[in-house]
């Protein structure tokens, strides 16, 4: 399951900078994930 | 980035309000928040966020917004990009329906109201709208209506 940790992570990776389309359904992101 | 889908991700207000005003994705075109708990304040930082000057569809299903929260839709300024508004499964009720006649919604083709707790008021008022001329799809089921 996804969390606030490593989706941190995943968005500052650098394949991640060329992504146009995110799906992240049914994780745990919470606020904390939004920031 | 332009579409992005944290559907069903626990997110209340708080989330909503970051995703609004301290956002950078500014080339947002598609946001998905189906399935969170975001209630009155979220839906209204969402609306009237200025840092998505392309979104086109906004997807905020099965969240808590209800009456006083949709009122905010008549101060937004900022929705002239959108095409898709989806708000099914909140409690926009029967004045609900008269705060989405509003010219900042003019471009509006679809428009889904299902699961809102209206009743034939609420259609009556959406009946009476000069701003949704270009809606094409209207859904209002799973709603409050009689004969």
């Amino acid at each position: 399951m996804l969390n606030f940790r490593n989706l941190n992570s995943l968005t500052k990776s650098n394949f991640a900078q060329q992504i146009t389309k995110l799906k992240l359904p049914r994780n745990n992101l919470g606020d904390w994930g939004m920031a | 980035m332009k579409c992005i889908d944290v559907s069903s991700n626990e997110i209340t207000h708080e989330g909503a309000i970051t995703i609004a005003e301290k956002s950078v994705l500014k080339n947002l075109e598609v946001l998905d928040l189906r399935n969170n708990k975001i209630s009155n304040s979220g839906f209204q930082s969402i609306i009237n966020s200025t840092l998505y000057p392309k979104i086109r569809d906004v997807r905020l299903d099965i969240n808590k917004v209800q009456e006083v929260g949709a009122k905010q839709l008549t101060y937004s300024c900022n929705l002239e990009t959108l095409e898709k508004l989806s708000i099914r499964g909140n409690h926009f009720g029967e004045k609900g329906c008269l705060f989405v006649q509003v010219y900042a919604l003019r471009n509006l083709m679809v428009l889904n109201m299902s699961r809102n707790d209206i009743k034939d008021e609420g259609v009556a008022n959406l009946a009476g709208a000069s701003y949704l001329r270009n809606l094409t799809k209207l859904y209002i089921d799973d709603n409050n209506l009689t004969a």
